[in-house]
């Protein structure tokens, strides 16, 4: 026995708490505690590596260890800390290779017992063997469970937990552990051995599905949608199965949201979806030629985009066809292995209604129950609500045929333009009169009385541009009405049905509401021009001063505004921003070092520059902003000191705010939360 | 490629999370190491997997005009 910080009655009492030796005499205990060695290790220090060859047991009489395989950090498997043993596992297999990796999370001081120590205690104590093999067990199956498998994301804690609670099987080559059109009422993780999944088809003929290996689970899409057996499964050799009751699986995908996400994702890689007869499909080219798909799923109001390699997607998906299947067939057309692209467009394609598929029940999951969950959906609904006018699109066809038609036809055109461009003239020449104060004219708060209806009125005019130029051009308004966005009060127009037109209708579409302001600016300047009134004058400029603004404002294509589906329709690039930030977390690094790869994405790199550069500019122009309006008045109260810096500290929170925004959506995307 | 081969990459790609997510770091070294042996023009094949995206949810198109 080296060292003696730790003493033998020390020694006694940790062996002792030791459940494996419950059966051993304090005599016994005595003996054993004398034939241990204290060995101490430092924090960070690798105890045992996995892959070695064990030569020694381990108990902890002071410090705490961590259990890894794979390299530290890279899937933990239990926390040790004082009294519990290590390095069992090893000991009692023939190999004696060490399964796990244990690390000194602190100073570590431990007991140890040599190989042939051991050997003699378990020799003289088949009982200890015994005790001490169903602890190995549990860590190997650990190991197991967190290497390969669908449970991966529960933690050791939860898989101790969850460990006494599978039952084991053993079927033979040829046997039915699953068959179709049965109820289920369990699943099963494949331990050894593999299965066969096969399907039988209404004609009586078998069609092999799938061949699942160790760590694989099946059975578990019949207890989340209560569903008879989709199809049966049978043992291509001797295997070992684990049974996981439906009431177990149910509690584990509750504790985690990852292994409920796993589990979910699973169900829907395996099925085979169906398309939903009411999408509509149709057909328009792009500005590089290609035909694209357009669906429109009436029901949802949704649309989805897909090129020919997606058109060819979406035929086969018959109810028949499987992801394999799916697989294999893109392989043979489009010499491209690509489950992943298949996965990613039927995983749209459900989300949007597109396709039918297995629906696990949401009651059984639990999921987003949690109180911060709750609250937020919950500040959500109040801060992003909208009342829509009943049949928007009738509304506005009717309004269209009787009153506005006219507008659209050239003549109609000519004058808005008159108005837009005389009225924008006159701004130029005379716009100074919009800085005459509402003091001089002698107006006073009476101004506000005719401002605010004609601001609320500029905002319904905006939408209506939007709604009319989508009837003139034939297209559907979906949904108008009032509510909040973002905890902002807003009129809103939906018109997604310009998806399935040609890019320059989209692109007028999106112009015709900042267009319609800008006839409304027109109108005002003008008026303002032929008024006589001191009060009429400055209120119309004021007037057509906020509609210029708005004009601009919508055209910002760095937000969710008009020029940004404009921007995004002359790139004919859907979704710009989302593919931006997604490139520029992913695909930006691998590009810095493929030089040809950046010049392919030379539009994503200009718009993240522009997105992260956006913020400075607005930051300086608040800073400028506040030294014009602000400083001179702050300056009466504040020393002047004071009041100057703060131009910057206003200059550095919008700077600060804009980036870390766009920095937080870059990395929700990244984690798919978006 | 034999097609039993490509199935069996499937069906480890599709019910093995782990497997997954080492596919999608490394393709060719997670092939490689499936014990599946490749021809060149199978190899061409799996590096096209990232091939151009064939489909996308279009985002709704709603006007929300901004009046400050």
């Amino acid at each position: 026995m080296t060292g003696s910080s730790v003493p033998l009655d020390r020694r006694i009492a940790l062996l002792d708490a030791v459940a494996a030796f419950d059966s051993l005499p304090k005599d016994a205990l005595a003996d054993l505690a004398a034939r241990l060695r204290e060995e101490r290790f430092s924090a960070e220090q690798v105890i045992v590596r996995e892959g070695e060859l064990g030569d020694r047991l381990y108990l902890i009489a002071d410090g705490r260890a961590e259990v890894t395989s794979g390299g530290r950090g890279s899937l933990p498997l239990a926390v040790l800390e004082e009294g519990e043993l290590f390095g069992e596992v090893a000991l009692l297999s023939g190999s004696r290779e060490r399964q796990a990796t244990v690390t000194a999370d602190t100073h570590v001081v431990a007991l140890t017992l040599s190989a042939a120590d051991f050997e003699k205690l378990v020799r003289e104590r088949p009982e200890v063997r015994d005790s001490l093999a169903g602890v190995a067990e549990t860590l190997v199956m650990i190991k197991f469970l967190k290497q390969a498998s669908p449970f991966t994301p529960l933690s050791g804690e939860q898989l101790r937990q969850l460990i006494p609670r599978l039952e084991r099987r053993g079927v033979s080559e040829g046997e039915t552990v699953v068959r179709q059109g049965e109820p289920g009422d369990a699943c099963y993780l494949v331990r050894s051995g593999r299965v066969e999944v096969a399907v039988q088809g209404p004609d009586g003929e078998e069609r092999q599905l799938a061949t699942l290996g160790p760590g694989c689970l099946f059975g578990e899409a019949a207890l989340l949608t209560q569903a008879p057996r989709a199809a049966s499964v049978r043992a291509l050799e001797r295997a070992e199965l684990l049974v996981l009751p439906r009431r177990v699986l149910l509690e584990c995908m509750q504790t985690s949201e990852n292994l409920n996400r796993a589990i979910v994702e699973l169900i829907q890689l395996r099925e085979r979806p169906r398309r939903d007869p009411d999408v509509e499909l149709h057909e328009r080219t792009s500005s590089e030629g290609e035909t694209l798909v357009i669906l429109k799923q009436p029901a949802r109001g949704a649309y989805y985009q897909l090129t020919p390699e997606g058109r060819f997607i979406w035929d086969l998906l018959d109810g028949e066809h499987t992801l394999r299947d799916l697989t294999m067939e893109y392989l043979r057309v489009f010499k491209a292995f690509a489950p992943q692209v298949i996965a990613e467009v039927v995983r749209g394609l459900r989300a949007g209604g597109f396709v039918q598929g297995a629906e696990v029940s949401a009651g059984l999951l639990g999921r987003g129950s949690g109180a911060w969950s709750v609250l937020r959906q919950r500040v959500r609904r109040v801060f992003d609500c909208q009342v829509a006018l009943p049949n928007a699109d009738a509304a506005f066809a009717r309004v269209y045929r009787t009153a506005v038609r006219p507008l659209f036809n050239p003549v109609g055109q000519v004058a808005l333009a008159a108005i837009a461009l005389g009225g924008l003239a006159a701004f130029v020449v005379a716009g100074h009169e919009v800085g005459r104060s509402w003091h001089e004219t002698n107006a006073g708060a009476r101004l506000l009385l005719f401002l605010i209806p004609a601001y609320l009125a500029g905002v319904m005019v905006h939408e209506a541009g939007h709604a009319f130029a989508a009837k003139a051009l034939g297209y559907e308004v979906r949904r108008a009405g009032l509510g909040l966005y973002r905890g902002r009060p807003v009129a809103f127009v939906d018109t997604s049905d310009m998806w399935l037109a040609p890019r320059w209708p989209r692109i007028l579409v999106s112009l015709a509401g900042p267009y319609a302001n800008l006839v409304l600016a027109g109108a005002a300047a003008l008026g303002a021009v032929l008024a006589t009134a001191p009060a009429v004058t400055t209120a119309l400029w004021q007037f057509a001063f906020v509609s210029y603004v708005a004009v601009v404002l919508n055209l910002n294509p760095m937000y969710d505004y008009d020029g940004y589906y404009v921007l995004m329709d002359v790139l004919e690039r859907p979704n710009l921003r989302k593919h931006t930030l997604q490139w520029l977390s992913r695909g930006l690094p691998r590009a810095l070092r493929r030089p040809q790869e950046l010049g392919r994405h030379r539009v994503e790199l200009a718009y993240g520059l522009a997105l992260f550069l956006y913020p400075v500019v607005m930051g300086l122009l608040s800073m400028q902003a506040y030294r014009v309006l602000g400083q001179h008045w702050l300056s009466r109260i504040l020393p002047a000191g004071t009041a100057a810096a703060l131009g910057g500290w206003v200059a550095a929170a919008v700077i600060a705010a804009g980036v870390a925004g766009v920095a937080i959506e870059m990395y929700r995307l990244r984690r798919g939360q978006v | 490629m034999s097609r039993e081969s490509v199935e069996l990459l499937i069906d480890r790609w599709i019910n093995e999370p782990a497997f997954r997510e080492e596919f999608q770091r490394d393709p060719e070294g997670t092939v490689a190491r499936s014990g599946l042996s490749l021809t060149e023009q199978e190899w061409e094949d799996l590096r096209r997997m990232e091939a151009s995206v064939a489909g996308e949810a279009l985002q709704a198109r709603v006007s929300k005009p901004y009046f400050g």
